[in-house]
């Protein structure tokens, strides 16, 4: 194709090996000036590798990179950005203690002559930033006050806040509202506007149909295909991403419902919970919607036992539970996969075993020794049964993949006798084919009799997988829906305050 | 300048978590290659090297009497690795133990001279050990003040109220022999501290590889949180350690006091660095949930046998110092590279 | 650009209630503890509350103070330096050497800051480059220096043979019989520093690679220059008090500096210095080392023994800390 005066991005045959893993093989992509392309495909598909590449986190093995037509060689990430390449990564990049001005212009300070740093500049400037995209606080704030979503929207400012050719944008969306989306939206069109070029690294297809001009798909390193976004199909992007359809997203084998195990009433916290009143039954898998900030993983917290509550109370199977005791509540059967399987799940140094059989030493030790053996065979059926990925019982958990993490983890709380399972946006981060897997682990848990709660922000997921949908906002529930009754504009309604839909019968 | 050479991307790239893309085990690997790995394996070489280079400095070294004076020397410090290893695995420290050691020493002895009993005083030796690890395991859990400024104020109160407490040196007055026999009595040809070290080695052993407690204390230092979760009591878990860790450096100063007669309030000066060292030679991580007794074993043990043979050698004796503290460092910058060298090996 | 003027005007408005900004200071709590302390033993002995003790602690503080200020700089980096007790020792040799040789004071001082230097940069270079984690290798550096020590001395003190007034004066002097010459150089350096890490790009970006170095990574800060050179200021603000406290002693000592790291720490980390990095403020250090100072020279004005001084002054710390960890769960 001839050189383009319009392409601001060329990127050439680019490959990157890492030991033992192909993570690009002979990419191209080419971005054009007041473009939003969308980049997807599944975790390890290589996106995430192309995108440290062009901020200059990592080197390229081989391949060419032409910005504005020139060769350019990225080495540092202080390369990237005196070429006008701005990333906003998805882990978030803000240093929590210090203010949003100071984040916004950590990369070049507004001078005074002395060379001391201009404050009034810079917090003008950024008041600026934020009122363009919408963001109503004072730049002094510390990050650390921040929601996660008013974090992100920070990022983005940070891009704006010097000339940026090309913005890249990883999952930009994964904590926003939907008004704050709608909002980012504005911003990116504003954007495609002033000539900048948008790499949109997402896992959410509906996105991509909504605001990109074009898309690339990744699979094992290699490109797939670029289209026009005009050209193509969720489908036929999904079949690219995973190289094979994919029929069932959320296969549900539905079997009879037992009684109430889980009974809460009016459970209530100092910070955010206000009177929560639900049941879930055996067999029965209930499906927990919120936005950000709903209250969702307070709740979570405080069945646990992680929390502390200030009033109601909680029952399992009649019998009331302890409050505010983890211990308690892993006695009574309670489990919980947290939304942050590295940080709160996984003890990373342990192996597969030692991670599956934390909760449960008890049952596999007699007079306090543990009993090597049974360890053995009983996570061994796990990782059968589930297809964990592994070479050995005793590879340490850090070496997974994040699918296979979240399969030990699931299978940590299978092995105990549970009567309960909480599981926090179990698929987060998860790629399609991973995901699958994951909701058919939730479907046996169901058929095993045990009562479900699944927290999700995924609309698909939410509508899939529960028999009974509940829906929180600021801590307050605010609908619930069967599985027949359930509909995507009235769980939304729910979810942002606007109605509420209470069900008559429990 | 390019990244892909420099050892944080590698590490990176585990972080990042690319695609597992094989499941080609470790095990594939040769033995060679596996026994390369194992931290302690290359610390017993460090010590067998550093013994051969010293007995041909001097034939002094490789004497029965000089070996179990090494072993004698090293019980007290060993004893008190255990302790501080079980700690430093939970995600703790304690910088206190060398003015309890002193503490211990002069209260143990002023108790038996006062009561005429070793049993007496030795109990009140342990109990001012567990008190001290009870309130620096509350002063974590309770006032959740960071355990290395917590024990350092501790270590400074307890260096304080040793001298508090008595003004010069406790002299053995009572002369009972059952109390000279503790550190300095044998048991056929094994000298007595060796013999207490062995057994709580060995106990402790088993009680941090195969018991259900031992392998919460390596989850809590791991991601407490998720022990946690799990149903483990942190808290109490914590509480424990720090008071074994006070009760192990109470016994080293027990046999400390009995070894050297009399009480001294200026005791155990540096002696927590001392261990810390050891036990971080021996592999252990300064961040939780990792650490082996074999590790702290062969790494205090080389301490220990670099200041032997610095004293038979005739060396100026000040030049121990200087060496723990380059070995230190060394053994740092290894374990690093070895940690790099392991997730390359894994991911092939 | 009349934006700009909106936003000032706010603030102002705002903060026209001097009261409301007094309180926004976060060392307001601090500097509250200090006053209580210092009033309860102005009030409890009547030797306390003089020009002459007054001036002896402003003495007595500067030297913990200086040092503090470097050592704040590389805990502010999410690092730690423990060697600057045994390189109070150290530097203190060539110091006194130089001296007795050439009888020039500057070029003793000058030799003394070279070693501190080069001590400065093998302890960054250690941690930067050989990744080696900052405690271990400035633990293995108090035991070298210190053990270096002892060894070039035999363990007996070197005296500072010259006789330079200059000498005597730097650590002893005061100005206008009340200004004592350590704490002049200490408010110059901890004015300039405060300075610095407030309003210069290299301040702010110190904390950004303490707070999260891998963010501070991406942003394109060289977080291995950074922390560097935090170590270089470190150890060459310790030598400045390492040549203070050979004035006072007037002699290079092997003991000198003996738990000296530890004080430090501990009086930093009471003014609010976090360990982890990136959190806290050169007045919280300052007011830190000042509360310490005052406590020891108050509790020796009431004649309680050191070994008193040691237990009180250890269960401050914790009392300290615990009520700011309280206060930040409350945030």
């Amino acid at each position: 194709m001839a050189p383009d005066h319009d392409t601001v991005l060329d990127v050439q045959r680019i490959s990157k090996e890492f030991p033992g893993v192909k993570a690009l093989d002979a990419v191209d992509l080419k971005l054009n000036k007041g473009e939003v392309h969308a980049l997807i495909g599944e975790n390890g598909a290589g996106k995430s590798t192309l995108i440290k590449i062009l901020a200059g986190v990592y080197y390229k093995d081989d391949g060419e990179i032409l910005f504005d037509g020139d060769p350019v060689d990225i080495a540092t990430p202080a390369d990237s950005l005196k070429l006008g390449i701005k990333v906003v990564f998805q882990e978030l990049s803000l240093i929590p203690h210090m203010t949003v001005g100071e984040n916004v212009f950590l990369e070049s300070f507004p001078l005074k002559k002395n060379k001391s740093i201009d404050w009034d500049a810079l917090y003008a400037e950024t008041k600026d930033i934020l009122d363009s995209i919408g963001l109503d606080i004072s730049p002094k704030t510390k990050i650390y006050k921040l929601t996660v979503s008013q974090q992100q929207m920070v990022e983005i400012a940070r891009a704006l806040s010097h000339e940026a050719k090309v913005i890249i944008m990883d999952e930009p969306t994964s904590a926003l509202t939907p008004n704050e989306v709608e909002h980012l939206f504005k911003v990116i069109r504003q954007l495609k506007e002033r000539g900048i070029g948008i790499l949109y690294v997402t896992h959410k297809l509906e996105e991509v149909m909504a605001i990109c001009d074009a898309v690339t798909v990744f699979r094992d390193g290699k490109l797939i295909s670029s289209r026009n976004v005009s050209e193509t199909s969720t489908d036929e992007l999904v079949t690219d991403m995973v190289g094979r359809s994919i029929k069932t997203l959320f296969p549900r084998t539905h079997t009879g419902r037992g009684d109430v195990i889980l009974n809460v009433r009016s459970l209530s916290t100092e910070k955010k919970l206000k009177e929560v009143s639900f049941q879930v039954r055996s067999g029965e898998v209930v499906g927990i919607f919120g936005l950000m900030g709903a209250g969702r993983t307070e709740l979570a917290k405080a069945l646990f036992g992680l929390d502390a509550v200030q009033a109601g109370n909680i029952s399992i199977e009649g019998r009331e539970l302890k409050l505010g005791s983890t211990s308690q509540s892993t006695k009574m059967g309670l489990g919980y996969l947290t939304e942050d399987r590295k940080g709160e799940g996984l003890v990373l140094q342990m192996s597969v075993a030692q991670n599956i059989t934390l909760p449960s030493l008890e049952d596999i030790s007699s007079a306090g020794f543990i009993k090597r053996k049974e360890e053995s065979i009983r996570s061994q059926e796990f990782v059968d049964v589930f297809r964990i990925k592994t070479p050995s019982l005793r590879q340490k958990v850090m070496y997974l993949s994040g699918g296979n993490q979240q399969k030990v983890l699931i299978a940590r709380w299978l092995m105990k006798k549970l009567k309960v399972i909480i599981l926090d946006e179990p698929t987060r981060g998860i790629d399609v084919g991973a995901k699958a897997e994951i909701h058919r682990l939730i479907d046996e848990l169901a058929s095993q009799g045990l009562a479900v709660v699944v927290m999700t922000s995924e609309m698909p997921e939410l509508l899939g997988v529960s028999d009974h949908i509940i829906v929180m906002c600021e801590g307050r529930i605010t609908g619930e829906f069967d599985r027949e009754s359930a509909a995507m504009e009235k769980i939304l309604e729910a979810a942002i305050g606007q109605k509420e839909y209470r069900h008559a019968e429990q | 300048m390019h990244s892909a050479s420099s050892i944080p991307e590698e590490a990176e790239c585990i972080k990042w978590s690319l695609a597992v893309p094989s499941t080609d085990s470790i095990s594939k690997g040769s033995f060679l290659t596996k026994l390369v790995l194992f931290n302690e394996i290359i610390l017993v070489a460090v010590l067998v090297v550093i013994s051969a280079a010293i007995s041909i400095g001097t034939s002094q070294f490789y004497s029965t009497t000089n070996i179990l004076n090494i072993l004698r020397d090293s019980s007290m410090a060993i004893i008190a690795g255990i302790g501080m290893t079980m700690l430093l695995i939970t995600g703790e420290v304690d910088l206190s133990i060398g003015s309890l050691v002193a503490f211990v020493g002069v209260v143990t002895m002023d108790i038996i001279n006062k009561t005429n009993s070793v049993f007496l005083g030795v109990l009140a030796g342990l109990s001012l050990g567990a008190l001290t690890g009870l309130i620096n395991g509350l002063v974590r859990t309770k006032l959740k003040v960071n355990s290395l400024i917590g024990t350092i104020a501790m270590m400074m109160i307890l260096r304080g109220s040793v001298y508090l407490y008595k003004l010069e040196a406790a002299q053995n007055y009572h002369q009972l022999s059952s109390f000279y026999s503790i550190g300095n009595g044998y048991l056929g040809f094994m000298p007595i501290p060796v013999i207490i070290m062995v057994i709580l080695y060995v106990v402790f052993l088993i009680i941090l590889y195969r018991t259900v407690l031992g392998r919460r204390l390596y989850a809590t230092g791991g991601n407490e949180i998720a022990a946690k979760i799990s149903g483990i009591k942190v808290d109490n878990l914590k509480i424990l350690t720090f008071v074994a860790n006070s009760v192990f450096a109470a016994i080293s100063g027990i046999i400390l006091v009995s070894r050297m007669n009399s009480g001294q309030p200026n005791a155990g000066v540096g002696f927590e660095l001392m261990v810390i060292s050891g036990v971080i030679l021996g592999g252990t991580s300064l961040g939780g949930g990792e650490g082996t007794l074999v590790g702290t074993l062969v790494g205090l043990l080389i301490l220990r046998v670099i200041n032997n043979g610095i004293i038979i050698l005739r060396w100026n004796q000040d030049l121990q110092i200087v060496i723990s503290g380059l070995i230190i460092i060394l053994a740092v910058f290894i374990d690093n590279k070895r940690k790099v060298a392991r997730s390359k090996i894994i991911t092939k | 650009m009349d934006r700009r003027n909106t936003v000032m005007q706010n603030s102002k408005n705002e903060g026209n209630s001097i009261l409301k900004r007094v309180f926004a200071i976060s060392e307001i709590g601090l500097l509250i503890s200090f006053l209580v302390i210092f009033i309860f033993f102005s009030v409890a002995s009547k030797y306390f509350f003089t020009v002459r003790n007054l001036s002896n602690i402003l003495g007595q503080v500067s030297l913990p103070l200086i040092s503090a200020v470097g050592l704040s700089v590389v805990l502010f980096s999410g690092e730690v330096d423990i060697s600057i007790g045994s390189l109070q020792a150290f530097v203190s040799l060539p110091l006194v050497a130089i001296m007795n040789a050439t009888g020039s004071f500057a070029l003793g001082a000058v030799a003394a800051l070279a070693t501190g230097a080069m001590i400065g940069i093998i302890n960054g270079y250690l941690v930067t480059r050989l990744k080696i984690n900052s405690l271990i290798t400035t633990l293995g550096m108090l035991y070298a220096l210190r053990g270096a020590v002892y060894l070039i001395t035999g363990k007996v003190a070197i005296a500072e043979r010259s006789g330079k007034d200059l000498f005597f004066l730097i650590g002893n002097g005061k100005l206008f019989h009340f200004l004592p010459y350590p704490s002049i150089l200490m408010f110059v350096i901890l004015f300039v520093f405060m300075f610095v890490m407030k309003n210069t790009s290299y301040g702010r970006r110190i904390y950004a690679v303490g707070g999260s170095a891998e963010v501070a990574r991406a942003i394109g800060i060289d977080v291995e220059r950074m922390k560097f050179s935090a170590f270089l200021i470190c150890s060459l603000l310790a030598t400045v008090s390492a040549i203070l406290l050979a004035s006072r002693l007037g002699s290079a000592n092997h003991l000198a500096g003996q738990g000296f790291e530890f004080q430090v720490v501990a009086a930093v980390v009471l003014g609010g210095v976090s360990l982890s990095g990136g959190v806290g403020t050169l007045l919280g250090a300052f007011i830190g080392v000042l509360i310490l100072g005052i406590i020891q020279n108050g509790l020796g004005m009431l004649n309680v023994s050191t070994m008193w001084q040691l237990v009180i002054t250890g269960s401050i710390i914790i009392l300290s800390v615990a009520i700011d960890e309280l206060k930040k769960r409350h945030e």
